[in-house]
């Protein structure tokens, strides 16, 4: 069960002799999942694994403040979540780039068989995705691929289950639209 | 018609049978294995971070000041008229997005009754899903509800925008 072992890394990373295995347990626990989240965000494997490793500094940075208020998992992701939308906030600040450049940007990553494999619908299908704004791009991300519930997306992004429920059902409305 | 709670639920299965999973974003082999290194010599290089020194700090402020005076003589160079530049692509996510403003605005601040009689007086030729007794009595709805109304009411949600 996750959250039963959320508790034992929690309570080895408390201790300082056990700080360390604790993180490393921790580590291993989530680097897929985390680097799964980024990567659908930013495509870029380089770029991803730059932000992953980030937010896993974070989390050793920031543990002994965590106050157990969400689950574990909850606040790794929420800290993943923020740290792939600053960094493409800041790309596109860095480039000066509106919205839509850089979303043109990111989709021609998907047309480079480096960043993404596929046939043309699901080419297709990732090139809608990345036409809608972050925040529901993030959204759609994690119902559909990461199969989160609605409650858990919720005490990641700090966004009420209703208006999470009206982006999701936008976004899928949308990409629906787009591949048509 | 009949009211569906489960809209969303029922777009996404559909999504799912047409295209699937939609692909993958190759891994590097080896990739997970060696992450935990990479990362330990990453988090020593972040302890090893130094501050910046005051000299730095002057130098940087110095900096900031300069790009400041430079973006605002190009932002006065420029037409004071905002030009959008037209196409499919830009067209449809900056329409989204107001729209999505405007939409979360509406579901999120204004009274069920209220929004479901603007959208009713907006549009009377269409039969109101929630029968009239229920948008006049004071039981709160789902958000996803409102939602499916305004979904089946009218077909997408940039026309709720003519309305007010």
């Amino acid at each position: 069960m996750a959250i039963d072992k959320d508790q034992k890394i929690l309570s080895l990373l408390r201790r300082p002799e056990t700080r360390n295995y604790g993180f490393q347990l921790l580590v291993d626990t989530y680097k897929e999942r985390v680097y799964s989240i980024v990567r659908r965000m930013v495509i870029s494997h380089d770029d991803a694994d730059d932000i992953v490793q980030e937010v896993f500094v974070r989390v050793w940075e920031n543990v002994d403040g965590f106050r157990e208020e969400s689950s574990l998992y909850t606040w790794i992701y929420r800290i993943s979540v923020n740290e792939s939308l600053r960094f493409l906030k800041s790309k596109r600040l860095k480039l000066f780039l509106p919205m839509m450049d850089a979303s043109t940007h990111l989709e021609k990553l998907v047309d480079d068989p480096q960043h993404f494999t596929g046939n043309q619908i699901e080419r297709k299908l990732q090139k809608a995705i990345l036409k809608l704004p972050d925040k529901q791009r993030m959204v759609f991300n994690m119902r559909y691929y990461e199969g989160f519930t609605y409650e858990e997306i919720s005490e990641m992004l700090g966004t009420s289950v209703g208006a999470l429920k009206a982006s999701y059902h936008l976004a899928v409305k949308k990409i629906e639209k787009y591949i048509e | 018609m009949k009211y569906r709670s489960n809209l969303p639920d029922e777009l996404e299965n559909s999504l799912r049978q047409r295209v699937g999973m939609g692909g993958t974003f190759p891994v590097p082999e080896g990739y997970f294995e060696s992450f935990n290194e990479r990362l330990k010599s990453r988090m020593s290089e972040s302890t090893d971070r130094k501050p910046h020194s005051h000299k730095q700090i002057y130098l940087l402020g110095g900096f900031a000041a300069a790009a400041a005076v430079l973006v605002g003589v190009l932002f006065l160079s420029q037409p004071t008229v905002n030009t959008i530049k037209v196409n499919d692509n830009q067209d449809y996510t900056y329409h989204d997005h107001l729209a999505e403003s405007y939409y979360s605005y509406l579901v999120y601040t204004t009274s069920e009754r209220n929004l479901i009689n603007t959208i009713d007086s907006g549009n009377p030729s269409r039969n109101p899903i929630i029968p009239f007794e229920r948008s006049n009595s004071n039981e709160n709805l789902d958000p996803g509800e409102i939602v499916d109304y305004l979904y089946y009411n009218n077909g997408n949600v940039y026309s709720i925008m003519d309305w007010q």
